[in-house]
């Protein structure tokens, strides 16, 4: 069929009907129709599509007839939609020309409506498809990983600026370029994964390295292959992120844990020979250093008996002073070994009836001194988890301290408990069990707490109470072993009272 | 009882002094024979070295050993006697300035008798090796000796 030509039409009837006409001509959208509106008829020149004619400078008139003058008109189209006149127009106009009634034009424009809507939808649907991929190219361009294309050559067909800030290769740079060449990848040029098949995709968190400008950069890449709508391959997606940092990161804890574990053993290594020296000493005071005091104290014995008779008062005191002073060194080096061992020997956890202990204690401190009237008020049922033999000592040492610090005292008293929990003392502190032992013996001035812990730090003269000043030394030890703190609180004549926890 | 001896084994001259005192002190009037160090303790049992020819059939009635002594020390001279037949039954009291807990129970997993640990104090001395001499010299009845076994 031959396209059909350029229509010269003219119009009858001035009402909006007209005017919808008269702009679809205007508007060139008729595909296959070139029209152009030479004349408008309407009896009422107020009408809407009458004015809009005379103001496009198109002919108008009152009579219809007038219209059938026009030179080379084709087509008169009837919009006035009377069939009468629409009759009239057919039986009147020339031969020539042809002729569209209203019910005609009304199909017309249905047509042409639909045909508005479709190339409407269309230009929806492209603005869509446009906004959508500048929103994508914004987010390519923004996200701080690195993104790139490959055609199925592997040459690189886009370049986002994650990749440029992360390469600090340019996009111009680098599209167009063999991938390989352009990343400098060591596991890539051993053999690129992403087109072969036997390799399941999308590729996750592959690690690689890559040569750029001098620099091994550590990159952590996704790689899929990019596929058409009939699932043919086309190319390749690669993003990635610069782990150098945290690569480096991660070397660097596993160089210092490493560095640690030497130093760990070595520490241990070096501890354990320290221990080790440190028990032999211990072993050769213990044996070597008490055999001169043995003879000492044996052999003034040995004169003070044998020679009785040829020593005077004074002599007699000073032997009588020598045999005190090496039996309170001998008492001196038990004490420090004991000390000593507290420290070196291994811990046994079990549950200890602290109780139980206090009791056993107190009878055979009672049974040391029978005449002594002491009042022993000890809490039942106290248990506590830790190393039996060590409790012990604290408990000889704390109950033993009370005992001799209440010698001077006519109604002596020790107690043995815990503070309750709703009153957990100025050191106490929530949920934790705080052991004491009180006495109302000598006491001490507060202004020398601090060193009652030290090992030969003494508050008493030897004279007033003896002892070695070693036994709250470790008492502590013992306590700290255990994982628990020791203070003490007391006030000079008023006693003193000993916490501790564990 | 008194023609039983008694082996000290000590290598420190003034414990061997204030030893024998103790035990005077206690009215225990045995013979002591003194070894100055492990070598010769075993040597007098054994009847080797300078005890050359000596009647092993006579044994002691007690043996109080050192355990800190010069060539071959205490626990070595209990192992040595302990593994002899002759010896075997001997009793030995470990005397020593050791309190160290390894030591104590090594001389008891030995086969030690009794465990003195010396104290600084002679008095206290005195009275253990006084306990001693009652318990090892009077109250216990010896096992027969090498020759009748």
């Amino acid at each position: 069929m031959e396209p059909i030509k350029a229509l010269n039409v003219a119009i009858v009837g001035g009402g909006p009907g007209c005017k919808a006409i008269m702009d679809m001509i205007f508007a060139e959208r008729l595909s296959q129709l070139r029209m152009k509106l030479i004349g408008v008829a309407c009896t009422d020149p107020e009408a809407v599509g009458y004015c809009y004619a005379r103001e496009r400078g198109i002919y108008t008139t009152q009579d219809y007839r007038d219209l059938y003058k026009l030179k080379d008109l084709n087509l008169i189209i009837e919009l006035t939609g009377r069939d009468e006149v629409a009759n009239e127009i057919s039986r009147t106009k020339p031969d020539h020309v042809r002729f569209m009634d209203h019910i005609a034009a009304r199909l017309f424009w249905d047509v042409f409506q639909i045909e508005e809507e479709r190339i409407a939808d269309r230009q929806r649907a492209a603005e869509a498809i446009r906004e959508s991929e500048a929103k994508l190219r914004l987010i390519l361009q923004t996200i701080p990983s690195g993104l790139f294309t490959v055609g199925l050559n592997r040459h690189i067909t886009s370049w986002n600026k994650g990749a440029e800030d992360i390469t600090g290769l340019k996009a111009k740079e680098v599209i167009g370029k063999d991938c390989l060449e352009a990343l400098d990848c060591d596991a890539c040029k051993k053999g690129c994964a992403l087109f072969d098949d036997k390799v399941d995709k999308p590729i996750y968190g592959k690690e690689c390295v890559i040569h750029v400008d001098g620099r091994d950069i550590t990159i952590s890449k996704h790689a899929d292959v990019l596929k058409d709508s009939e699932g043919n391959t086309i190319g390749g997606l690669e993003s990635f992120v610069d782990t150098t940092k945290r690569k480096q990161a991660e070397e660097e804890i596993r160089r210092l844990n490493e560095e640690l574990e030497q130093r760990v053993v070595e520490r241990t290594a070096q501890l354990e020979a320290a221990n080790k020296e440190l028990t032999a000493f211990a072993y050769s005071v213990s044996h070597d250093l008490r055999a001169p005091l043995r003879s000492i104290d044996g052999f003034s014995l040995a004169l003070l008996e044998d020679y009785h008779d040829k020593l005077d008062v004074t002599g007699k005191d000073y032997l009588q002073r020598v045999r005190s002073a090496s039996q309170h060194m001998g008492q001196l080096i038990d004490d420090l070994l004991t000390l000593s061992r507290t420290t070196r020997s291994e811990m046994r956890h079990e549950t200890v009836d602290l109780s139980q202990m206090a009791q056993t204690i107190a009878a055979e401190l009672k049974q040391g001194d029978p005449e002594r009237q002491v009042a022993f008020v000890i809490a039942a049922g106290l248990t506590a988890n830790g190393d039996a033999r060590l409790l012990r000592a604290v408990l000889e040492n704390l109950l033993g301290n009370a005992w001799k610090f209440t010698s001077k005292r006519a109604n002596a008293r020790i107690e043995f408990g815990t503070l309750q929990p709703s009153n957990p003392g100025k050191a106490g502190q929530a949920g934790e069990t705080v052991y004491f032992v009180r006495d109302n013996g000598a006491g001490f001035d507060m202004a020398y707490a601090d060193k009652l812990f030290g090992p030969f730090q003494r508050l008493h003269r030897t004279t007033e109470f003896p002892g070695t000043g070693i036994g709250l030394a470790t008492v502590q030890r013992i306590i700290h072993r255990h994982g628990g703190r020791v203070w003490a609180e007391g006030a000079e004549g008023a006693g003193a009272t000993f916490y501790f926890t564990l | 009882m008194h023609n039983k001896v008694i082996l000290l084994v000590e290598d420190n001259p003034d414990d061997e002094a204030l030893t024998i005192r103790a035990l005077k002190k206690n009215n225990i009037m045995n013979k002591v024979v003194v070894a100055r160090d492990g070598a010769e303790a075993l040597d007098y049992l054994f009847g080797t070295g300078a005890h050359e020819g000596r009647d092993t059939s006579m044994m002691p009635q007690v043996i109080l050993l050192d355990l800190k002594l010069p060539k071959v020390d205490g626990l070595q001279v209990l192992r040595s006697l302990r593994g002899d037949e002759r010896t075997k039954l001997l009793p030995v009291v470990v005397l020593t300035s050791s309190k160290e807990e390894r030591d104590l129970i090594e001389s008891y997993s030995l086969g030690a008798n009794s465990y003195i640990r010396k104290p600084v104090d002679f008095t206290q001395f005195t009275e253990a090796i006084g306990q001693l001499g009652l318990y090892w010299l009077v109250l216990n009845e010896s096992p027969p000796s090498g020759r009748e076994l």
